[in-house]
Formats: structure tokens, sequence, C-alpha cells
């Protein structure tokens, strides 16, 4: 199985790479395609990154393929770096509807290419953001069940993680979900922790100490007022920063950590591209995993008493051929409000640049 | 109900052969690939198949007179996975360009070399497309599929062995 990264000479496409290789993802005799762009920088430093991973992991490194134009992308998995992202400086705008009109085209141009010239059975997974637009284009042009958006994953990982630390345990012990939108508008769905060791009695009582707050309406305004307290931090102070941050609630630090990270300089590619590693190996692997994931929905999901068509952040079975099922129980009342916001955010900020997606 | 069990079923032994699943779109090809003369690459080619399940009916190699070589592979596979590894193959490094062609199509061309018993007197069909030469083991050039039926033909009237091989196109 082969994989390309588009975008590899970016943060995250060259830690993707580098994960990739290092981890020994792909066997010696499977291709990696490292993708830029023929016009960029990227041009020049796709083949230096070539050099550069051949130079470290000789013994154990794929066959190592560059190529500078979308219809050359050939692989059974993709991978999607390419595009803007969001300055990494302290008090940077991190509104990512910003990076649409300029990443649009870029998912536009690939997805183009791969429909024209590619095997029909290519599974993308969505790095760049605005990842749900990402995957709305993608997904219209693809097919919506070989494309997947890794913001959701990457998001109940740090979710996981903040549970996990609150209650003094590893995180591989902390199950549940995060969905929605990738960043400030996700929902951190309590409902689905779940903590080995713990009866459902003890859950609860523990979720309840951890929540601080037993609903999320009202996040929005709970993740502005903190952002507004660190904001003045970051430039000046950024461990003091780093330390208020941890002082806020779990689901608050999951919005807020990922976002000081990426201003602060050091920017969040390790922990994106390893997630984005752990759905990769999952499809080359040929099992099926729960992920949680951005998907085009076709009333999958109930929100409101309707179903849902359009892209949403979501609990799936993921697996070789793409995303399969989405295992979604019904929720709280205060997670579906807040989850259907999301959803409708998401739709009124792709609908410029997308199309109807196919079933 | 599974094949495996539809068989034990009625009672047939289970010989653990397994024919090759086989779409009823498959056809066979013949890729012609120009690669360089080297350690590898007839590994990484092996790999681009062997990791999508399609096995080579036949494979050859040889230099060209000028650098790279040839690297001509046959399999089955539908229009789709044809044009899959198509493009795969043409990704390696050490392949320069990829022809693939219908096994049907009569530019593709093969040679077979019959290793008759002695004295068999063994002529051409009238009106064969293909030319036959040779005193002792005899060499049989054409069409691949006018070659294949030539070939089985002289298995039928007791040829011990037989050879075949697609040449390059410009051989």
């Amino acid at each position: 199985m082969d994989v390309a990264v588009l975008g590899a000479t970016g943060d995250v496409g060259r830690q993707v790479c580098t994960q990739l290789v290092e981890r020994r993802i792909l066997p010696t005799s499977s291709r990696l395609q490292l993708v830029g762009r023929p016009d960029g920088a990227s041009a020049r430093a796709v083949h230096g990154l070539r050099a550069d991973l051949v130079d470290a992991y000789d013994e154990v490194a794929p066959l190592l393929d560059v190529a500078l134009d979308p219809a050359d992308v050939v692989a059974d998995v993709v991978v999607v770096c390419a595009g803007r992202t969001a300055p990494a400086r302290a008090g940077a705008s991190t509104d990512r509807s910003a990076l649409a009109a300029e990443n649009a085209a870029v998912f536009a141009a690939y997805g183009d290419a791969l429909a024209a010239g590619g095997s029909g059975s290519e599974v993308v997974i969505v790095v760049s953001n605005p990842v749900e637009l990402g995957v709305a284009v993608l997904a219209e042009r693809l097919g919506r069940h070989r494309v997947v958006g890794m913001g959701a994953w990457l998001d109940t990982l740090r979710f996981r993680r903040e549970v996990a630390v609150e209650l003094g345990v590893r995180r591989h012990r902390v199950g549940g979900f995060v969905a929605g939108q990738h960043g400030d508008d996700l929902v951190p769905l309590w409902s689905t922790v779940r903590v080995s060791g713990l009866d459902r009695a003890e859950r609860e009582r523990a979720v309840a100490a951890l929540r601080r707050t037993t609903t999320l309406d009202g996040f929005a305004e709970r993740v502005a007022a903190a952002r507004a307290r660190l904001t003045p931090l970051v430039e000046h102070d950024t461990a003091a920063a780093f330390a208020l941050v941890e002082t806020l609630p779990p689901e608050l630090r999951v919005v807020l950590q990922p976002s000081l990270t990426h201003q602060s300089g050091a920017k969040t590619a390790a922990g994106t591209a390893s997630a984005t590693i752990d759905l990769v190996d999952t499809i080359l692997d040929g099992r099926e995993i729960v992920v949680a994931g951005q998907v085009a929905l076709a009333g999958e999901v109930v929100l409101g008493g309707r179903p849902w068509h359009g892209v949403l952040g979501v609990p799936l079975v993921l697996g070789p051929e793409g995303w399969t099922r989405v295992l979604l129980d019904a929720l709280p009342d205060d997670e579906e409000r807040r989850l259907a916001g999301s959803a409708a955010r998401i739709a009124e900020a792709s609908r410029p640049w997308t199309r109807r997606v196919p079933a | 109900m599974d094949a495996a069990g539809a068989g034990m079923s009625d009672g047939a032994p289970d010989d653990g052969v397994r024919e090759p699943v086989a779409a009823d779109d498959e056809v066979r090809w013949v890729a012609f690939v120009r690669a360089d003369h080297r350690t590898g690459t007839v590994a990484a080619l092996a790999g681009v198949f062997a990791t999508r399940g399609v096995n080579f009916d036949g494979l050859s190699a040889g230099e060209a007179a000028d650098e790279p070589g040839w690297v001509v592979v046959s399999f089955r596979a539908t229009p789709r996975r044809c044009r899959v590894l198509e493009r795969s193959v043409g990704r390696l490094a050490a392949v320069h360009g990829v022809v693939v062609h219908r096994a049907d199509d009569p530019a593709v061309r093969a040679v077979a070399v019959l290793h008759e018993a002695p004295g068999t007197g063994r002529v051409p069909a009238a009106g064969a497309a293909v030319r036959w030469s040779g005193d002792g083991p005899l060499v049989v050039e054409g069409p691949l599929a006018e070659v294949e039926r030539a070939v089985a033909a002289a298995h039928r009237d007791g040829v011990r062995t037989a050879t075949l091989v697609v040449p390059p196109p410009d051989v």
C-alpha cells in the first residue's frame, strides 16, 4: 500500500512523513509519495526532504517518490496537509474561516485530479484546515465514504488526555469522543466518556467532578472568556499563559491548550501528525476501529429531530475502504444542542465553496 | 453460508486448493516497463503487484542496447486495477516509462521455443499468422495470442517443453 502526503514539506506534512517512516508504518516495499507545489518553495524542498529521509532512515525507509503535479498523485491513502495555515504568532487570528478562501482552491485542485486520474478507491485523510471544508470539497468529488477529516480525532485524543490527567491515569485508559467542528467550536461529548476500571456509578461521579458545570450551554462564552484572559499573556509571558491554561477545566483546555501551543511558535505538528498516523495505520492495516472524524453525513445523525446532511465531526468506524458507519447514540440535550449549532456553523462557513455532497 | 461451508455440506473434501478470485471483467494485459537495469528494480515492481494481490502470469527482463532495460509483465486484472497498477509502477524511481496493452492486441508479439522429440518434423499450419523456424528446437514468432495457440497445439501434439517470451516492442 502506498501513501501520498500532499504538502509534504510543511510543518505537519514533514512530521507525517517522518513519523510514517520512523514508526515503520510503511514497509520498505511500499511507496511514500512526497507531494509539493510546482510553483512554490516546496518544489525544491520536497526533493531535499526525500534526500533527508533517505539519509536518516535508509535501512527502514519505503520507496520515496516526489511529485509536483496533482495529476501525478498515485497512492492508496492520501494525506492532505497542503494549503496555508494560521500564523503561528501571539495574538494572530485563529479564525479558521479566513483560511477557507485560499485552501478551498487547493482542496478542489487535488480533488479534481484524484477524481479524474485516481483509482477510485483512495482513502483521503484531511489534515489541513478548515478541515470541514476540505472534507466537503473532496467528498463531493470522490464520494463521501472515502474522505475523513482528522480534526475530531485529534480533538478526541486531546480530550481523553485532559480527562486522564484529571483522573491521574494514562490516556489509553480513557474513552470518549469529541464531535462537531475542529477548534473553538468542538463539542466534548461528556456522555461518551468511559474510564477503564470504573463502573457506571463511579464514572458518573468522576465525570461530574471533572466537568465543574453540568451543561455545554454557554460553552462558547466560557471559551471566549478564558481566551480573553490568555491573550494578554501569550506574547509577553508564555509560561504564565501555559500555567493559566492548566487551571482551566479539561473541556476548556482541549480548546485553548493547542491554540496556545500554536501561537507560541512551537505549533502542533507532532501531535497532529501522530493522530494522523493513527488513522493511516488503521487503514493500511486492514482493521476497523472506532475513531472520531469529520465526514460528510447524509442523514446518519439526527439533530433537532431532523436527519443532518452536511459535514460534521462524529464518532465513526474507519477501515481500509474509508468510513462505514457513524456510532453516535442519543445525546443529552445540551450536547445535541451544541452539536446542532456546530453543524449549522460548518454548513454556513462551507457553503460558498461547496456543491452537493453525493451519496 | 460461505463457499467453504457449502463445499463441506456437499461432502466434498477440502483439498486446500484455492483458485484465484477473478472478476468477470478481468482481462489479460502485458506491461512493458522501461526500467533501470539494477538491483531492486524487479523487487520494487513485484511489490506493486504483490501488495495488490495481482499475480504475474509471466515476467521477463532484458537488457536493451542502451540503458535502461526492459521488464515485461503479463497479468490479469480489471481495467480499473490495471490503471492503478500502471500508475503505481510508473511512480517507481527505477521506472522510466510504462506502456500497457491488452494481451490480445496484435501489437503484442511473442516468441516461443518448442523442444520437440527428434524427428517430429513439425511444419506450420497453412495460413498461420506465426513464423516458424529452426531445425532442432523450433522457434515460433508472432502475435501473442497466435503464438499461445500454436504452443497449446504443440503441447497437444506431444511437444515436451515450450518456452514463451514476450519481448519488448522494439525487439
